[in-house]
């Protein structure tokens, strides 16, 4: 047991995984009328199109707010720890953790940046720093 | 804009509900002496006996969703002629609809839940189903986890907005605290202020001890018929006066109509049904009664249901306006702050309380119109009581 919670994977997951796994972070992209989707899905939810393609995203985005988890909730993440929503360049918002930083230092509205950390053997998570 | 007909409104005849400071202490000290099932019965038979009806003459069956909708109408022997399963809220509005448009004339609305009792969890890996929710693959892997953290993700941007800071956050617990202490049947009756509100650990900072619900056991029921059988039957029928809902599914796992907007669009478009089928104002309402898993609930629907302005549902609960005695008095059992987790089933009771002038110390005076309001998970609706069926 790793701590980690159990990845939850259903059919779109997988190939979202896959990449980041890979150290890319690819979200779904409408081919009919190019909306970013997030979560993955089978259809876009702007024009209801089946037809997509997996790109990276660019890795650049801004916090639009964060929390820090005062309570332990999972074995893994001991806290306190910072949880952040980060608005990707692309559009869609993000959950991640920011790392390298104090929670003095955390502010919405500052720019983040893409980092890949393995945290264990099986898993690798998209994160993000500060600019 | 359609609208009801006063015939065939759906009124309120009996409440009831389970003993929560008894219990609480009962499950803490010693042990359940029951289940669900046992809370949800016990506020059946109290409903039930003060509507006057007769088990027989039941026709209608909502249960929440804490406990089987199955299981509980074989243990209370309800075989409804028509039935669904439904937050506390949605419940009442469901009710209500079947009763105008005549599919049945009296409906049984029961809730149950041993949440203390079985240390349910509302974080972490065994929270509301876990890996059965899309979310879960979105949000633990990074410790992301339990609606607490999402409302004190929402509350950060709005404070970093709109300037508002956790001294002020403070008196919506404290507010509603008041309210508590006259309120024999609440857990929580003893006096807090902002200090020992600020003292108090963070569970998900900026979210405070006292900025989230109890976790409590505890059964509601409600009893409601059409106004007809309400006039024969009950001296104070409460009427479901007019009601709405608008949902915000769109990038709701990207949180984006909390973070960008606090829910209000779905709020405004609510507020304007709810006052347009009941034919009521905003000055009209009398007390509020708010979904209030977590402090941030009240100012959001403060200003989404635009009893203030975007930004100043803050300055309205400090300057002591919803507390007894203000202008809007909020959550006058205490709500799932202070009085009971009933995951709004107890808003519902207290709503039709206040307008029957039962409410005791913590009577709200004159009070003839209460709306409720509820947030949550993107769904918001609305539901006015009133002591008139109003004017056709």
């Amino acid at each position: 047991m790793t701590g980690y919670p159990d990845q939850v994977k259903g059919y779109y997951e997988e190939t979202f995984w896959d990449y980041i796994d890979q150290q890319e972070l690819r979200l779904q992209q409408c081919a009919d009328c190019g909306e970013w989707r997030f979560p993955a899905g089978p259809v876009c939810p702007a024009c209801l199109s089946d037809e997509l393609a997996w790109k990276a995203v660019s890795g650049e985005g801004e916090i639009v707010s964060y929390v820090v988890f005062r309570k332990q909730y999972f074995d893994a993440y001991e806290p306190p720890y910072n949880v952040a929503s980060i608005e990707l360049a692309e559009g869609p918002l993000f959950v991640s953790n920011i790392v390298d930083v104090s929670i003095d230092e955390l502010d919405i509205g500052q720019d983040v940046s893409l980092v890949f950390e393995t945290v264990t053997e099986d898993l690798t998570l998209p994160r993000f720093e500060l600019v | 804009m359609p609208s009801p007909s006063t015939q065939n409104l759906a009124a309120v005849i009996g409440v009831g509900e389970t003993d929560y400071a008894d219990d609480y202490d009962q499950v803490k000290e010693v042990g359940a002496n029951t289940d669900g099932y046992g809370y949800a019965a016990t506020a059946f038979k109290r409903a039930l006996a003060e509507s006057g009806l007769r088990r027989e003459r039941i026709g209608g069956l909502i249960v929440g969703p804490t406990i089987s909708y199955e299981r509980t109408a074989e243990l209370l022997s309800l075989n409804p002629r028509w039935s669904s399963q439904r937050i506390a809220g949605k419940a009442v509005i469901e009710a209500a609809l079947a009763i105008e448009a005549g599919a049945v004339d009296t409906v049984a609305l029961i809730y149950g839940n041993n949440q203390q009792s079985v240390d349910t969890q509302y974080g972490g890996p065994d929270a509301m189903g876990g890996e059965k929710y899309l979310s879960y693959a979105y949000y633990a892997p990074w410790g992301m986890t339990s609606q607490g953290a999402l409302y004190a993700m929402t509350m950060q941007r709005y404070m970093h907005e709109m300037d508002l800071t956790e001294r002020e956050l403070g008196h919506v617990a404290v507010a509603q605290r008041k309210h508590a202490q006259m309120n024999p049947k609440a857990i929580m009756r003893d006096p807090l202020d902002i200090d020992s509100y600020l003292d108090a650990r963070y569970i998900v900072e900026p979210l405070r001890l006292y900025d989230y619900c109890l976790v409590n056991d505890g059964g509601v029921a409600l009893i409601l018929t059409n106004s007809d059988l309400a006039a024969e039957l009950c001296e104070v029928p409460i009427y479901v006066r007019g009601f709405g809902q608008k949902d915000l599914n769109t990038d709701a796992t990207q949180l984006r109509p909390r973070l960008m907007e606090y829910y209000r669009s779905a709020q405004e478009a609510t507020a304007k049904q709810v006052f347009s089928r009941a034919d009521l104002e905003h000055e009209d309402i009398d007390a509020l009664q708010v979904y209030d898993s977590f402090s941030p609930h009240i100012i959001f629907a403060l200003e989404g249901f635009r009893f203030v302005d975007f930004g100043n549902g803050g300055e309205f609960v400090a300057s002591g306006a919803t507390e007894p005695e203000g202008e809007l008095p909020v959550n006058t059992s205490g709500g799932h702050l202070s009085e009971t987790y009933m995951q709004g089933w107890n808003h519902q009771v207290e709503a039709v309380r206040q307008l029957r002038g039962t409410a005791g110390d913590r009577q709200v005076s004159g009070c003839q119109n209460v709306l409720y309001a509820c947030s949550a998970v993107g769904k918001v609706h609305g539901i006015a009581y009133s002591a008139e069926a109003g004017v056709q």
